[in-house]
């Protein structure tokens, strides 16, 4: 059996959260909150015994009401085995939960774990030039994604359904594949719109790109002058732009995610990409018509 | 033909080998409940809200070790596997219905093990009562699909707290875990 | 953290109510466990491996919850309830609840 101090939980680096818990004189039946990091193993072991229930802990890890992502992530750092890393507690923060009032509790402490908080303090810690390197090697995966969505087309027909609807679907969405992950789940690798743009770029070029090629050494073997003057204007600028619409979308996402301090959802971003995937089957629902007119 | 003759002479005494461990292990895990329900007959196993011949506070503190006086929440998980006889059973009595004995004995058999797990895990952290028991039927796998496995598996859980002794509870102390448990 | 699943704790007195505080998780057992589990259907009895499954699964689910009553500046968490569902084979979801309270000695 633990045997519980009398005095107030006292940590070991002296740190006094801002909004800890407010009770009147001590309590001796709190269990103390150490600062200490309880290997994985003891709480999720096999061991079936009560004395491993969490709440019987009196050393399990366990934020207090104020502690900074920072200074969780500090403390849990000394290994892979912490039992709630910074970015778990991020994802289960009590204070995005709809059911907490904020006329319950008290005032919400400025450095309270919230998922936007933990987005700041992930974009802290990465360097500007650390996203354009990020940007650099989305930009570098654009080809082997474009080879992808053209084994794709290949190999799926040329229905007017696949052209008009399926195709241009999957197309702008592999585009924006490696973008779109960033965005939803490590969106701090980005720290400015224009680099969501610049990735939009590099995936509409490279598909127009591997299109093109395609189209004008396997499927036409002996292309007109005309025929690849078309492509690499008309349809290297149609790739291009579908995938900046796209992108815009994405864009619009990251700013609300900063103007409701929550999580990204893509569904703010679907009616850019929605008028992406539309313009991209017009063009192609107006070649095929205009291939069979002439 | 050959073939299933001999996967029928291999299976056949596999499976009822099987059965039969299973007919033994069965009972004497009865057996072993029984034990346990008479050998903690003053354990006090109620699932009301309250606290029932709840001491207070300040009289347990006296003595008892302070973690130990703090109700707390105790909670014991038990999934208990069928056997091929009893699924047998079980679709013969899809078919003509009624009780399903054999599936109802195996969920027994979780329940009450669960609960006799409740009472050592606040045995032993020092208590002496259990109140508001829950039993919740836990599911695991898709039962939906066809030919998943039949099993009973069971979360339990209950506040463990300090009572008075069994011999100042009254009337109401004749409540034992046989008598809330015998369904 | 005191941890009931009753709406009041003997000895303490409720002084402020500050919310719901939920846990869940989704956990599997590798397959050498179901296969497991397959060849004890011969014998029937417990299946140690998905006994073990629902006590990490609870424990993880009632970290996250207790986390949350942390960062609300709990020191208690009364009427605990636990749900569960099944997603696939093999894995089991389990969600606990409760509400976080601030409490402090005497009836």
């Amino acid at each position: 059996m633990a045997e519980y101090p009398d005095e107030k939980p006292q940590r070991p680096d002296g740190h006094q959260p801002a909004n800890g818990p407010d009770i009147d004189g001590p309590n001796p039946f709190a269990v103390p909150m150490s600062y200490q990091v309880v290997p994985t193993d003891d709480l999720r072991s096999r061991d079936q015994s009560v004395t491993a229930e969490p709440w019987l802990q009196p050393k399990a890890f366990m934020p207090l009401a104020g502690d900074t992502p920072g200074a969780i992530e500090a403390s849990s750092a000394s290994g892979k085995n912490a039992i709630l890393t910074v970015a778990d507690l991020a994802e289960h923060s009590v204070w995005d939960e709809p059911t907490t009032s904020s006329s319950l509790v008290s005032d919400q402490d400025p450095n309270a774990i919230t998922w936007y908080g933990y987005y700041l303090f992930k974009a802290s810690q990465t360097s500007a030039i650390r996203t354009w390197w990020v940007t650099c090697g989305i930009v570098l995966l654009a080809g082997p994604l474009a080879i992808l969505g053209a084994l794709f087309n290949g190999y799926s027909g040329n229905g007017l359904v696949m052209v008009v609807l399926m195709g241009p679907t999957v197309e702008e969405i592999l585009k924006l594949a490696i973008p779109l992950w960033v965005i939803e789940k490590r969106p701090w690798l980005f720290s400015q719109g224009g680099q969501v743009l610049v990735c939009a770029f590099a995936g509409g070029m490279a598909f127009a790109v591997i299109e093109n090629w395609v189209y004008l050494n396997i499927y036409i073997p002996n292309p007109s002058e005309r025929l690849v003057v078309w492509r690499w204007t008309v349809c290297v600028l149609l790739h291009v732009s579908c995938s900046i619409i796209a992108g815009t979308g994405l864009i619009r996402v990251r700013q609300q995610m900063h103007a409701t301090r929550s999580r990204p959802q893509l569904i703010h971003g679907a009616g850019w990409i929605v008028a992406a995937i539309v313009l991209h089957g017009s063009y192609n629902l107006a070649a095929v018509l205009l291939n069979d007119l002439f | 033909m050959q073939f299933l003759v001999a996967l029928l002479l291999f299976l056949g005494p596999l499976i009822v080998f099987g059965v039969l461990i299973g007919r033994t292990l069965e009972s004497r895990h009865f057996r072993r409940l029984e034990q346990h329900a008479q050998a903690n007959a003053d354990f006090f196993v109620t699932q009301l809200k309250s606290f029932p011949y709840a001491i207070s506070a300040d009289a347990a503190k006296s003595g008892a070790p302070i973690g130990a006086v703090t109700p707390t929440l105790v909670c014991t998980e038990v999934v208990i596997a069928s056997d091929y006889l009893k699924n047998f059973f079980a679709s013969w009595r899809n078919f003509f219905g009624g009780e399903v004995r054999s599936y109802s004995r195996m969920t027994d058999r979780a329940k009450r093990e669960a609960v006799a797990r409740l009472i050592d895990q606040a045995k032993a952290l020092g208590f002496n009562a259990i109140c508001n028991v829950r039993v919740e039927t836990a599911e695991i796998g898709d039962r939906r699909k066809k030919g998943a496995q039949a099993m009973a598996s069971c979360l339990a859980y209950a506040t463990a707290y300090h009572c008075v002794e069994a011999s100042g509870r009254g009337a109401m102390g004749g409540l034992t875990p046989d008598v809330a448990w015998n369904g | 953290m005191i941890v009931t699943n009753t709406e009041t704790v003997p000895g303490y007195r409720v002084q402020r109510v500050l919310g719901l505080v939920q846990g869940n998780t989704v956990r599997a057992k590798h397959l050498g466990r179901d296969i497991a589990a397959g060849f004890k259907n011969l014998v029937g009895g417990e299946l140690k491996g998905y006994t073990e499954l629902l006590t990490e699964s609870r424990r993880e689910a009632m970290q996250r919850m207790l986390a949350q009553a942390q960062q609300l500046g709990a020191n208690a968490v009364v009427n605990v309830r636990f749900s569960t569902s099944s997603i696939t084979a093999g894995a089991s979801e389990l969600y606990a609840y409760g509400t976080a309270v601030v409490v402090s000695e005497g009836a």
